[in-house]
């Protein structure tokens, strides 16, 4: 071979063998300590999904609002059951984290869309103690727990299993799964049936339609809502959740559930807080200046927030919102922070 | 052909084989990576006035702000930050191209295959680490939590290190209270000329900006920087807050008292310093012929630099560059420069 051909020959393969590793870069899989705090979620039945946000926390999204689902060596804990048309998705859902029973179901209102599938969820529960029967134990259907306002809003349905069975007036507690469970019950907020959950180990906090952070807050008046309540029942949260401090650096902190939408964190709690109570200030203002609730909605009172949390002021929640501060608002020796 | 004869090829094959090994493996990990370890400090040039000594109160000048970010800026009252629920709150990631400091950059590789699984940049004490991971995995689900940081992911284009940050949390656009909202997403590209790095970032918030936010930032090199090691600083809030728990400091539309201030020290309209996506632009000079009134001091405040004028470091490092014909025993140089206090 002419020493001129044997050269590029050798070139030729060297550059062949550097173009083949550059083609064949070694993959790596993301490894076990990079894991994202909040898993990727997965589709455990037809249109719902499960995101894992602590180890044995989970948030079902798909069934109207976010369902909290914490699983135990004592079998399950619920926090909402969703609307009655998703209620078998939702059960199906459960399934798939656990086969344990569901012991007790939390309402934190009494909504059809957060309230609906109570009876499905609790007819495929068991209580404690289900084996005493009678004043002992309620056989076959899980514990359902909501406040005052909500118990007597749901028990009026026809089937009795779908309706609470322990009513919270201020706040009761629990120890379930080796975990302390508070329910604390929010009067005259997002109506007169709010109620949060704190699961106190797992540190994750369910805020009901007190907080959404797709939209305005609902405050329905015609339930009991109104927003001096709406704004306690947030300054009550925003004291619940705790921010990383001191390690701000760092992740951590307690993790917040709204009603709808993300996973959130207190500083979220916050920005949304400082909303509520600047357009409330807002509104006040013009109220005291003698505007008409028309005159309040023409002069755009959710400015600037209202691109983020609802649609045009003079219409859709953001009118909602409006309305419904402007006619609860208390006379101004009343008002509070 | 002697083996003597051979011994200059078999040298060049050894030669070009072990050049295409040493190749093929740098090509495995990156075509044109670039290290981009060390400390950077800033380069004190650019918006200098917006980014170190100020903002001033409602100076919203070369941002595409829409109406609601006006609305919500100009309802912005300073007493926001003495609420012990605000005090912790750190800046999100983007504060990098929006803030003032410098940051150290680490590679983290894999012990195996010695590619670069991420980027850390450092944290400061307003600014958490941001992480850029560079092993492609995806970004997290619409539900997942958004986060001062948010999350970053890295890929090399030429020379230069893109990275895309989305799941932020809503943070300040400018310490004025131009908020920049939890569904802005970020590019940033690094880009190393020597001892310097440009950072570009782009910005797009469809809440707030009505286009990209494009921002520079220039850094050099300092491997004797006087910080070496990550600046964290550990917060514990307090009540330092006249006002009741829950009350909210803001100013309803129209009474804001310090709306015109900056746009009268200047002499500028107040449409201009209002912002808006047209005064990014050079040719919005033109839009200020004949209303424009030039103060009457060419400059009163901040015209060496800002921070402490006693402290030599200081001085020859930023001051000494700006002023040169400045020096620190000047009777003016209090006045120019300031002693650590906001004039």
């Amino acid at each position: 071979m002419p020493v001129g051909r044997q050269a590029l020959a050798v070139l030729l393969s060297c550059g062949l063998w550097a173009a083949a590793a550059q083609a064949a870069p070694e993959a790596h899989a993301p490894r076990e300590t990079d894991k994202p705090a909040v898993s990727a979620p997965a589709e455990p039945a037809p249109g719902i999904t499960a995101t894992r946000i602590r180890d044995d926390v989970y948030v079902l999204a798909g069934a109207g609002p976010n369902v909290v689902v914490q699983i135990g060596p004592q079998g399950a804990v619920v926090v909402d059951s969703g609307d009655a048309a998703h209620a078998d998705q939702v059960l199906a859902a459960i399934r798939s984290l656990t086969n344990d029973p569901i012991r007790y179901l939390f309402d934190t209102g009494a909504d059809p869309d957060h309230a609906g599938g109570n009876l499905v969820l609790a007819q495929a529960g068991r209580a404690f103690g289900q084996s005493l029967g009678g004043p002992f134990g309620s056989p076959g259907i899980a514990v359902i727990v909501a406040s005052e306002g909500a118990a007597m809003r749901l028990s009026q349905g026809d089937d009795s299993d779908g309706w609470p069975t322990h009513s919270v007036s201020v706040r009761s507690a629990f120890y379930l799964n080796n975990q302390g469970v508070e329910v604390i019950a929010k009067p005259a907020a997002h109506s007169d049936a709010d109620a949060v959950v704190l699961f106190r180990r797992s540190d994750v906090l369910v805020t009901g339609e007190i907080f959404d952070i797709t939209r305005f807050p609902i405050i329905d008046v015609d339930h009991g809502g109104a927003i001096q309540g709406e704004i306690d029942a947030l300054n009550a949260l925003i004291e619940l959740a705790i921010p990383n401090v001191p390690l701000t650096w760092l992740p951590g902190g307690t993790l917040v559930v709204p009603a709808h939408g993300r996973i959130c964190q207190q500083a979220e709690l916050v920005d949304y807080r400082d909303m509520v109570v600047i357009v409330r200030d807002r509104i006040k203002s013009l109220k005291d200046q003698g505007k008409t609730l028309d005159q309040v909605l023409q002069s755009d009172p959710t400015a600037g927030y209202a691109e983020r949390y609802g649609g045009k002021a003079g219409n859709g929640p953001s009118a909602a919102f409006v309305t419904a501060i402007y006619k609860t608002l208390s006379p101004a020796a009343e008002q509070k922070p | 052909m002697t083996i003597g004869k051979s011994l200059p090829w078999i040298r060049f094959v050894l030669a070009c084989l072990m050049a295409g090994l040493l190749a093929g493996a740098a090509e495995a990990r990156s075509v044109d990576e670039v290290d981009l370890s060390g400390y950077w400090e800033p380069v004190l040039m650019e918006d200098y006035q917006s980014t170190y000594v100020g903002p001033d109160a409602v100076d919203f000048t070369g941002l595409p702000l829409n109406a609601a970010a006006r609305a919500r800026a100009l309802s912005y009252s300073d007493g926001l930050l003495d609420m012990p629920e605000r005090q912790c709150m750190y800046y999100g990631t983007d504060y990098l191209a929006i803030g003032p400091f410098g940051f150290r950059m680490t590679p983290e590789s894999d012990p195996v295959s010695g590619d670069t699984v991420s980027w850390r940049i450092s944290p400061w004490i307003d600014r958490p680490e941001a992480r850029i991971w560079m092993d492609g995995r995806p970004h997290p689900g619409v539900d997942a939590l958004h986060t001062v940081a948010g999350f970053t992911t890295g890929a090399w284009q030429g020379h230069t290190l893109t990275a895309q940050t989305t799941h932020l949390r809503e943070s300040p656009l400018r310490r004025n209270g131009v908020p920049r909202s939890d569904q802005a997403s970020m590019t940033i590209h690094f880009s190393r000329h020597g001892d310097y790095l440009q950072l570009t970032a782009i910005i797009t918030d469809p809440i707030y900006l009505t286009e990209p936010l494009v921002l520079s930032r220039l850094y050099r090199q300092n491997p004797t920087a006087y910080l070496k090691n990550d600046m964290v600083y550990p917060c514990n809030s307090r009540e330092q807050s006249a006002d009741a728990r829950g009350v909210v400091p803001n100013y309803l539309p129209g009474k804001n008292p310090l709306e015109t201030q900056f746009a009268q020290r200047y002499g500028l309209p107040l449409t201009a310093a209002l912002g808006g996506a047209q005064t990014m632009y050079p040719e919005y000079r033109h839009a200020l012929e004949g209303v424009y009134k030039r103060p009457d001091k060419m400059c009163d405040r901040y015209c060496c630099a800002w921070g402490d004028a006693r402290n030599p470091d200081y001085y020859n490092r930023y001051v000494a560059l700006k002023c040169p014909g400045l020096k620190r025993s000047s009777p003016e140089v209090i006045d120019l420069i300031g002693n650590g206090a906001t004039q």
